[in-house]
């Protein structure tokens, strides 16, 4: 009896050994590939030109003692990036937020983009784990063009809801929200 | 029977979804639109075929006593497989199908063919009973998938083909749209499969 014992968690440990072994390998080979991914989606022409028109990349945020002193106030936000023009001058700042009340599916990580005049110039949602083809319409423009060229310092109290995807917009307005408040705050 | 009928089996009579109805929340969830639904059943076939493979390999050295937990790691391990890979090579794809990959895991259809056939079938039976599932499961979440997003969006793979003066009914890419969807086909194959015996 206790040899059979013995045999089956032989058996279990020999396969969770082999495949635990064959999943690190190929973690180990994958890493680089999706890390680029990640930071390639998140900083492609498209998230850009949607976040700034006309701008020609992100750039960190010079005052990184202003950004650390920011995080240890507000838990939401994650980072401030600076947007540059195909000459290198600054167009205006992305507050990278992420959403104070949840989605359907957590949390959804946004870029913000406002100008130096203190005007939205153009959101992205950059991480989110809403369901597709419902609450993944709040990512597209159809929805975010509404808060273009609106005062960056102002709460955001009315907006345009989709229909049957409340949950979605009301936590995409909160980190819109969440940015105004870091501007208003720290930036203006 | 022979190795047709194994494909065949999966397809037809013993479709995962209109006729066994197995995986059945992964089925409801993703099929908002059809690339999604196309996306979802390619990955199944990937998990499902390997998954198939490795059993079937092992059946003779896994205990009978243990061979639910050692069917759950390895199909845990193919889907950790397929995520990792889709993450890194076709990543547009992973962006759209999201949470629902690792949830193959605890897909049923799985699970059903380890149990039912691999553990029981040689390699070859086995693969072809991977794909013959993995196809039927495809088939049947790309035809439910259309049907919602034409409904629901008036779009095919995210092209317009409906005139604009269409008004989406909005509650067909929802989750009540989804039983409906599906319980309309499967009464719709129902009775087509009736009418062919009679």
């Amino acid at each position: 009896m206790k040899n059979n014992f013995v045999r089956l968690a032989g058996v279990l440990f020999i396969i969770s050994a082999i495949s635990a072994g064959s999943l690190a390998w190929l973690n180990d080979f994958t890493k680089d590939r999706i890390e680029q991914n990640d930071l390639s989606a998140s900083m492609s022409p498209e998230v850009i030109q949607a976040v700034a028109p006309g701008a020609n990349t992100f750039v960190p945020f010079d005052d990184a003692a202003l950004v650390e002193s920011i995080k240890a106030e507000n838990a939401k936000f994650v980072d401030l990036l600076t947007i540059v023009d195909g000459s290198g001058n600054a167009m205006g700042t992305v507050v990278q937020t992420l959403t104070p009340t949840p989605g359907y599916g957590g949390d959804m990580e946004l870029y913000v983009g406002i100008d130096k005049d203190g005007k939205f110039t153009g959101m992205s949602v950059i991480a989110h784990s809403e369901t597709s083809g419902l609450g993944t319409r709040t990512t597209e423009p159809d929805f975010w063009s509404q808060f273009v060229g609106k005062d960056a310092s102002a709460e955001v109290a009315s907006y345009d809801a989709i229909s049957g995807v409340t949950k979605s917009s009301v936590s995409f307005v909160s980190a819109v929200n969440n940015a105004v408040s870091i501007y208003s705050q720290y930036l203006k | 029977m022979n190795k047709l009928e194994i494909f065949k089996n999966g397809i037809g009579k013993e479709n995962p979804i209109f006729a066994q109805q197995v995986g059945m929340c992964a089925t409801l969830a993703i099929t908002t639109s059809l690339l999604n639904g196309f996306g979802m059943g390619i990955a199944v076939i990937a998990v499902l075929t390997g998954s198939n493979i490795v059993i079937s390999l092992l059946r003779k050295l896994i205990p009978d006593e243990v061979r639910i937990p050692a069917f759950v790691i390895i199909i845990a391990a193919f889907t950790t497989i397929i995520d990792l890979l889709m993450h890194a090579y076709t990543f547009p794809l992973y962006q759209a199908l999201g949470v629902f990959i690792p949830l193959i895991v605890v897909n049923c259809i799985i699970l059903a063919r380890a149990e039912s056939f691999a553990f029981k079938n040689g390699v070859v039976d086995s693969i072809i009973d991977g794909l013959g599932m993995g196809v039927g499961y495809t088939i049947a979440m790309v035809v439910l998938s259309s049907v919602r997003e034409i409904l629901g969006n008036g779009t095919i793979a995210g092209i317009n083909i409906l005139p604009e003066a269409y008004e989406p009914m909005m509650i067909m890419v929802q989750p009540p749209g989804s039983f409906i969807a599906l319980g309309l086909l499967i009464g719709l194959v129902n009775y087509l499969s009736r009418r062919k015996k009679a």
